[in-house]
């Protein structure tokens, strides 16, 4: 098991292979759907967002309200593949790693490799256990769009896996081949 | 004629969304436990592990099973003789907004779905499924389902000389394409026939049914396997991971349509299936 603190200093991410069992330890931002939508628009007008993505990684999420003591009760990871559409702009943004689940599309590798960032998969469906490795939540901007808004998340020992490394390896894919019996 | 009072199955609605919401169902944990047995990915026996542990967490603790608390699909089935007295659509609407508050549900549904998108806050409306059974029994039941599981989901005209094979053609077809984000091991609600906008009903109807309960028919339950085994032969795996446990369960609801169609819908659930019925 690996350890990687957030976000990552240069280089952090270089020795990670897919595959690699990562905790997370410190501070991220979730964006999906609707404020990549909004960063898209700004995009296309020639704005910027009211955030820097630069050397950060973004954890596609909408966590729940507090609960149980805790500065969410549950949170965990939306379906990577919707936001396939964003990913050049957050990598040409700066984002470093994005943590979601699931499989990427198929250009998403070359995309990975062109920009060195990291794909980072976690198990979704278990945010009761996962709200038990966050430290706290701020909100960032745009908290008209209530859960989708923009998060910083401090995440404490958060278990991850490394989907696509930054060659471009994709650990979903292959582990998908190993296992598969009807081709 | 037995009357019902609205208001008292409203009270009801909120228990079952709590409950839902904070506690997987004790069948769905039985095909988790018994499918872990035969994951050959080291992987994905974790993952399941995981998965269990989350239903320990999220049930000592009071708190969702996903961040994903899902839009919410109220039951209500009446028996013969049975009346409605006072709106069960408000009742069961503020049942929702009081659940959702009390167990820190996430707000997660949108109006205007072209347009603004504004989140409603609470949860609601519900979406309400009421019906007449031909039986005695009065049967309540709620399901909350994820939007990542209900991307994967989809329907189909088939022509009708298709048959099953083509039904299961384009079953395979959907999870191959959707299935591992939509968190698996999946469960598969599939609705045949009907019409256009039935099937579908059935097949989310159908992912009420008890994954341990064998279909009468015995047809359909050989359908129900196979469909099973296609999906685990996939190499998707737990949490997408990999391995040899794809599917815990697949339900089918059939209904008599025109000869001229063979209408087909899947709806895919994630591991988290939540839901649950009750007499009353």
């Amino acid at each position: 098991m690996k350890r990687l603190t957030l976000p990552p200093e240069p280089g952090a991410l270089e020795g990670l292979v897919a595959g690699d069992e990562v905790l997370l330890t410190g501070d991220v931002l979730t964006l999906r759907d609707a404020a990549l939508a909004r960063m898209e628009a700004l995009a296309a007008a020639g704005d910027e967002p009211p955030f820097d993505l630069a050397g950060q990684l973004v954890f596609y999420a909408a966590p729940t309200p507090p609960g149980a003591g805790r500065p969410c009760a549950a949170i965990g990871p939306t379906t990577s593949a919707r936001m396939d559409r964003f990913l050049p702009l957050l990598l040409d943004s700066g984002v470093v790693a994005v943590l979601g689940k699931g499989p990427l599309g198929e250009e998403a590798g070359a995309k990975h490799r062109e920009h060195g960032a990291i794909y980072f998969t976690v198990v979704g469906g278990v945010a009761a256990l996962l709200g038990s490795r966050v430290d706290g939540i701020e909100m960032v901007a745009w908290e008209d769009l209530g859960p989708e808004a923009v998060r910083r998340v401090s995440l404490n020992d958060f278990p991850a896996v490394v989907a696509i490394d930054s060659a471009g390896r994709d650990h979903l894919a292959a582990q998908r081949a190993l296992y598969r019996r009807d081709k | 004629m037995r009357v019902l009072s609205a208001r008292r199955l409203g009270h009801m609605v909120e228990s079952l969304c709590e409950e839902v919401s904070t506690e997987l169902p004790p069948d769905v944990v039985e095909a988790l436990s018994l499918y872990r047995v035969s994951e050959e990915s080291p992987t994905g026996r974790s993952v399941i592990d995981m998965i269990l542990e989350n239903a320990d967490e999220a049930r000592r603790l009071g708190v969702p099973l996903c961040q994903d608390t899902g839009v919410f699909t109220v039951y209500l089935t009446l028996g013969t003789g049975t009346a409605l007295d006072g709106e069960f659509a408000a009742e069961a609407s503020a049942a929702l907004a009081r659940a959702t508050k009390r167990c820190s549900l996430r707000p997660s549904v949108v109006e205007d779905p072209a347009r603004g998108r504004e989140n409603t806050g609470d949860n609601t409306p519900p979406l309400l499924e009421v019906c007449v059974s031909g039986g005695d029994e009065t049967t309540l039941g709620v399901l909350a389902k994820g939007g990542g599981c209900e991307m994967a989901s989809g329907m189909v005209m088939l022509p009708p000389g298709a048959g099953w094979r083509g039904v299961l053609e384009f079953i395979l077809e959907a999870v191959e394409e959707k299935g591992a984000g939509a968190c698996p091991p999946l469960v598969l609600g599939v609705g045949i026939g009907g019409s256009f906008d039935v099937a579908p009903k059935l097949a989310k109807r159908a992912l009420l049914t008890p994954l341990d309960e064998k279909n009468p028919d015995p047809v359909v339950s050989g359908h129900e396997e196979e469909l099973v085994e296609a999906v685990n032969r996939m190499g998707i795996g737990p949490g997408a991971l990999g391995g040899t446990v794809t599917c815990i369960g697949a339900r089918i609801l059939e209904a008599p349509c025109h000869m001229a169609t063979l209408p087909v819908a899947l709806s895919v659930n994630c591991h988290s299936l939540r839901r649950k019925v009750i007499t009353i």
